[in-house]
C-alpha cells in the first residue's frame, strides 16, 4: 500500500471550548489529536482497537459525534465558530489535492466562507453573497 | 481520486469531509431559521437573499460529500467501513445519527410548509423573485440528494447501509 505523507493539520476541539467538554475527553480509545474515536484503518482490520465498544446497545448520536469528531448542539456558538474556522482552514489546505468535479473547488471554498459568515452573524441579519 | 491509503482516506477525506458538512449544516440551520422569520415578517428582499444563501450552502454540502468520498471504493469497503462496524462501533451506525442533519431537515420542512401556506404549493401567488429563489433552493437540494445516492452506489453498489444490515441480521435471528 502506498504511504501518504500527511501534511494537513486536522483541527481538534479545544478541550475547554465545548459546553460539555467531558464528552470529548472520555470514551474508548479517544484520540486527542483527532478528537474522535481512535480507530485507524489498520487497527480496524486487525481488531486491535484500544478498548472494546459495547455491542449490547445500538449506535447512538454520541457515537456519530465521537467517530467524526464533531461538536454537540450544546456547544457555545463562539466555540463552534472557532471550530468551524479551523475546519475550513483544514479543508482549504487540502482542496487543491482533491479530485473534485469541475468548478467544485471554488464552489466549496466560497460556500465554506459563506457558512462562516452566517455563523458569525449575531442572531439575525442578512448575508449578502 | 486522491485517497491512496486507508488512514489518509479515513482522516483526511472521510472524517474531514463530514466535519465540513457539519459546518455547512450549522449555517443552513441558521439561514433557514432566519428565512422563516423573514417570510413571516413579509421582509421579501431579505428572504430572497437568505434563500440565495441557502442554495449556495446546499451546493457546498454536495461539494463536501464529494470531498469526503474522494478515495478508492475498495479502500472504503476494505478499510474505512469496518471502522464503523462492530467491534469498532456498536451495531447500526448510520448517518441518521447526525443530530445537526436531523435539525436541518426539520428546519427545511418547516420553511417549505410555511412558504407553501403563504404562496401556494407551486408558489403560484409568490412574487417572481421569491419563486425563482425557492426554485433554486429546491434544485440544489435535489442535486445534493442525488449526489448522496451516487456516493452510496459508488462505495456499496446496490448494497445495504450498515443500519439496514443490522436490521436484517436482527430479523434473521428471530
Amino acid at each position: 500500500m502506498q504511504t501518504h505523507t500527511q501534511t494537513v493539520a486536522i483541527p481538534e476541539l479545544a478541550p475547554n471550548s465545548a459546553a460539555a467538554p467531558e464528552q470529548f475527553n472520555k470514551g474508548r480509545g479517544h484520540s486527542s489529536a483527532l478528537n474522535c474515536r481512535s480507530v485507524s484503518t489498520t487497527a480496524a482490520k486487525a481488531s486491535e482497537n484500544t478498548e472494546p465498544v459495547p455491542q449490547t446497545r445500538l449506535a447512538a448520536p454520541e457515537d456519530y459525534r465521537e467517530y467524526f469528531g464533531v461538536p454537540p448542539r450544546t456547544m457555545a456558538p463562539a466555540a463552534f465558530n472557532q471550530w468551524a474556522r479551523s475546519i475550513t482552514e483544514a479543508v482549504n489546505s487540502e482542496l487543491d489535492q482533491a479530485a473534485l468535479p469541475t468548478g467544485e473547488r471554488d464552489l466549496f471554498r466560497e460556500g465554506m466562507n459563506v457558512a462562516l459568515m452566517v455563523l458569525s452573524m449575531p442572531g439575525g441579519g442578512t448575508v449578502c453573497i | 481520486m486522491t485517497g491512496t491509503d486507508g488512514d489518509f482516506a479515513l482522516n483526511i477525506r472521510w472524517r474531514l469531509g463530514h466535519r465540513a458538512f457539519e459546518v455547512v449544516l450549522a449555517a443552513l440551520i441558521k439561514t433557514l431559521g432566519l428565512a422563516t422569520e423573514q417570510l413571516v415578517a413579509g421582509d421579501y428582499p431579505a428572504l430572497c437573499q437568505s434563500m440565495a444563501t441557502a442554495a449556495q450552502l446546499l451546493a457546498s454540502a454536495t461539494c463536501a460529500m464529494h470531498f469526503a468520498t474522494d478515495f478508492d471504493p475498495d479502500i472504503y469497503r476494505g478499510e474505512v467501513r469496518p471502522t464503523m462496524e462492530p467491534p469498532n462501533m456498536p451495531p447500526g451506525f448510520s448517518g441518521t445519527l447526525n443530530q445537526r442533519h436531523a435539525e436541518f431537515l426539520q428546519r427545511y420542512r418547516s420553511f417549505e410548509t410555511t412558504i407553501k401556506i403563504q404562496f401556494g404549493n407551486q408558489l403560484e401567488t409568490a412574487p417572481a423573485d421569491i419563486s425563482a429563489a425557492w426554485k433554486s433552493v429546491v434544485k440544489m437540494r435535489s442535486k445534493s440528494l442525488a449526489a448522496h445516492g451516487l456516493v452510496c452506489e459508488k462505495f456499496v453498489p446496490g448494497g445495504e447501509s450498515l443500519l439496514e444490515q443490522h436490521v436484517r441480521k436482527e430479523k434473521d435471528k428471530r
